[in-house]
């Protein structure tokens, strides 16, 4: 009976806590947030410029596509309500959501999407990640809230392509003030932009998505220290750092009761960039022998204070089509040593590492690597190069033996079918594969096209695939619902709340 | 007088002339092209091209840069690649955070130095005397990023009473706006103040030695008179040289103290821009930059005629 009586009580607890704690994580409205952002975006259109930091303000919150990435890395739909692809994958037909308005009162219809990727793909505008839209061959307005894209060929990549920054449908009548003063139909507006210090958002009461946003305003300051970042956080001047936390300060940060640091993935692969056309990195052998050479979890302890995940090659594990290849080449200095020695360098080699000054994680992932290799006998020089002298001379030349950087675009394993891309890599199966890939309309079929395809680069080591950078939000306690994963480049807070 | 300051005008020309054409000789060399920065690694050679073009960058160099000048002698600075607004807006901006944080770091280190100066001066080799002389010793061993982080500990994040950083603009909240200069203006000033502490107390020191000093005191003129109508006005000229150059640095030189407050002045702008290779800005700034320090050389020339009416310019 007493048993009987305990377990009535623990259940009584059991249901009143639940509800009392389903009580507080239910959202409050109102507040203002404030963000800091490290790096101040170039103007705000996402359309023609590629600068991280303009997606990082505005998608989402201000401008939205037709279909969007949500938190878990799903592809859901945003301004479209519906979506129907063909049998044969060349025609992707969508329907509007109906009552969508734009900040000015305009209501969004299929014409304001026709206008969109016809400016996408007119020549005359500079648009830099125009090969997205490529594959478009006619865009047909059938009604007023429905469009129809027919492409030449079918292609996997498009949907995703539209659920990028770049894809935003825009207001025809103020194209031309995107990149000052942006009109969209996202669930905060664009108030004002003080160059050098803020961007203030303010809510949208008509947003079509019933029930958000919850905040009343949001504010991104662009704090370029990080040092300054942490104390503004710790005066309580900002609520959020959304990107960039340094490894060592989230760790210190975490340990204090005010604040929390979630440990999500992002889709930056940090990779050791190798020049595949230079002696002796075009010997597969010495390539291997790097791999070998490399202990990931020793390189993300020392160099990220632990946060991060290992990839073993060029895709994030919160991508669908991720296949874990850690395993390809664990770390065996030996066998890295009897690999040199079978290329014809028993004694190792000397080379020239040259790391992005301006990215903490990219330094120090390359010291740490200098270290491992020179266990196996490669001796690597570090130079360090400015950002701008880095795109010139590695990126857009090759002028490199070996670099580090973090690849942050969302499924970018295409770059490995470009021979002329920086690593110099040049693969006629892979090109052929990605090809297949890219107009595969069985998905399983596409998956296990995508899987060869990273086993491909892998095996062949094209370069060092060494982890994805942690996404490391910090926040104050009573920020509610920041996303914790970042598998697109945003900061949507439409969902985000500020608890009491 | 007219003739002085045609001179003087003429220096600027000069001076203005040469600075520019060393920017764009260096930018020139830099590699980085804005086209690339602006539209990111995965951009096509025809949207790159395309670009360069919008940009003007694709002319002759010595074309790009006679319009620019061409622009410059008219008022019109061009407009900014990466914020597209025009420069001018965005200096004049960042202005109204650089010259009042200027102003107030220099009165600041003023009324610090010179009082303690002289007070180190009248009690040489006393125990006040080695007081400032150490609290300078100090002052210039502390870099000012390093006070600014010590002042945004104890007054931002322990105490709340002034903002780590950031700015609120002057026309909504003037009071805001102060209290985001404060902290950078003191960690500004004191570095200054101890350098004019040591020049006032040794420039002081030299004065008081000299022959009319003691005949004013022999004349029995009250000890205040002495030291602040006699020797004080004779001591304080090289201290307004070094005032005036303080003043030009400050002005140029406050990228460090904007970073670490996170301050939207002229530094962090040229700062940027150079990350960005948006030419026009860094053309701009550095142009004002350079008209600044000759006008504030030309004023602290008309401050020495003022003090000492002895000092002639032809």
């Amino acid at each position: 009976m007493k048993k009987w009586l305990f377990l009535i009580w623990i259940g009584i607890t059991f249901i009143f806590s639940s509800t009392i704690t389903h009580a507080q994580e239910k959202p409050i409205y109102g507040g203002s947030l404030t963000i800091a952002q490290g790096v101040e975006p170039p103007g705000l259109d996402p359309t023609t410029a590629t600068s991280a930091a303009i997606p990082r303000v505005v998608y989402g919150n201000v401008l939205e596509g037709l279909v969007r990435i949500d938190r878990n890395g799903k592809i859901v739909p945003s301004l479209s309500s519906d979506y129907k692809i063909s049998k044969d994958g060349k025609e992707y037909t969508f329907s509007l959501k109906k009552g969508v308005k734009f900040h000015d009162g305009k209501t969004l219809d299929a014409e304001d999407v026709k206008f969109t990727f016809s400016r996408l793909m007119d020549p005359q505008i500079t648009i830099p990640n125009r090969k997205y839209y490529q594959d478009v061959e006619s865009i047909e307005v059938i009604d007023p809230y429905t469009i129809k894209f027919k492409l030449k060929n079918p292609n996997s990549m498009f949907l995703f392509n539209l659920a990028r920054p770049d894809s935003i449908i825009i207001h025809s009548q103020v194209a031309d003030k995107l990149k000052t003063a942006p009109v969209g139909t996202g669930p905060f507006r664009f108030v004002e932009w003080v160059r050098g210090d803020r961007i203030v958002l303010e809510k949208f009461r008509e947003y079509h998505r019933k029930g958000l946003p919850y905040l009343d305003k949001v504010t991104f300051k662009f704090i370029g220290d990080p040092s300054a970042q942490i104390a503004s956080l710790r005066a309580g001047d900002i609520d959020v750092i959304g990107y960039d936390v340094s490894p060592e300060n989230a760790l210190l940060l975490e340990k204090d009761p005010r604040f929390k640091v979630y440990n999500g993935y992002t889709t930056t692969e940090v990779i050791l960039s190798t020049n595949n056309s230079r002696k002796p990195f075009d010997d597969i052998r010495v390539r291997k022998a790097m791999a070998y050479a490399i202990d990931r979890e020793a390189l993300i302890k020392g160099a990220m204070s632990g946060y991060g995940t290992p990839i073993g090659s060029h895709m994030d594990p919160g991508n669908p089509y991720y296949i874990d290849l850690t395993k390809t080449y664990p770390y065996n200095p030996e066998k890295a040593k009897q690999l040199l020695s079978e290329a014809g360098y028993p004694n190792g080699f000397e080379a020239v590492i040259k790391l992005p000054e301006r990215f903490a994680y990219a330094r120090r992932t390359g010291e740490i690597i200098v270290d491992m290799l020179s266990k196996v006998g490669i001796r690597l020089k570090i130079e360090l190069v400015e950002w701008g002298q880095w795109i010139d001379r590695i990126f857009k030349n090759a002028d490199y033996d070996l670099t580090v950087i973090g690849h942050a675009e969302p499924f970018d394993i295409d770059i490995y079918a470009n021979p002329k891309y920086y690593f110099r890599y040049d693969n006629p199966k892979f090109q052929e594969t990605l090809k297949k890939a890219e107009t595969e309309i069985n998905p399983k079929i596409r998956k296990e096209l995508y899987a060869t395809l990273q086993r491909m680069i892998a095996e062949d080591a094209v370069n060092g695939f060494l982890f994805v950078l942690p996404s490391l939000p910090v926040m104050k306690k009573e920020v509610m619902n920041w996303w914790k994963d970042y598998p697109m480049t945003c900061q949507d807070v439409s969902e985000v709340w500020i608890q009491k | 007088m007219t003739v002085y300051l045609l001179k003087r005008s003429l220096t600027l020309l000069i001076t203005l002339i040469l600075v520019s054409i060393v920017i764009f000789a260096v930018l020139m060399v830099l590699p980085g092209d804005p086209a690339q920065i602006i539209l990111g690694i995965h951009a096509t050679p025809e949207s790159l091209q395309n670009l360069r073009r919008q940009l003007g960058l694709d002319q002759p160099i010595l074309i790009q840069y006679l319009n620019y000048m061409k622009g410059f002698f008219t008022g019109d600075l061009g407009r900014s690649i990466t914020y597209e607004v025009s420069v001018a807006s965005l200096i004049l901006q960042r202005l109204q955070v650089t010259i009042p944080l200027t102003i107030l770091s220099i009165l600041f280190a003023i009324l610090l130095s010179i009082p303690s100066g002289i007070y180190a001066s009248l009690h040489r080799n006393r125990p006040g005397d080695y007081g400032v002389m150490i609290l300078s010793q100090i002052g210039l061993a502390v870099p000012a990023f390093w006070a600014g982080i010590l002042l945004i500990l104890l007054f931002a994040v322990t105490l709340h009473w002034l903002p780590a950083g950031g700015f609120q603009s002057w026309q909504s909240h003037p009071i805001g706006a102060l209290k985001s200069l404060l902290l950078p203006a003191i960690s500004l000033g004191f570095v200054r103040a101890a350098v004019l502490a040591r020049m006032t107390r040794s420039s002081m020191l030299e004065v008081l030695g000299e022959d009319f000093i003691r005949t004013a005191r022999s004349k029995g003129l009250p000890r205040r008179r002495v030291v602040y109508k006699h020797a004080f006005r004779n001591a304080i000229i090289p201290v307004i040289t070094l005032i005036g150059l303080q003043t030009g640095d400050l002005l140029a030189g406050a990228i460090i103290i904007e970073n670490v407050f996170h301050l939207p002045g002229v530094g962090r702008l040229v700062f940027e821009a150079i990350g960005q290779r948006d030419l026009p800005v860094i053309q701009g700034v550095v142009l004002l930059i350079a008209t600044m320090i000759v006008v504030i050389n030309f004023l602290v020339d008309l401050a020495y005629r003022y003090l000492d009416p002895r000092i002639r310019y032809e």
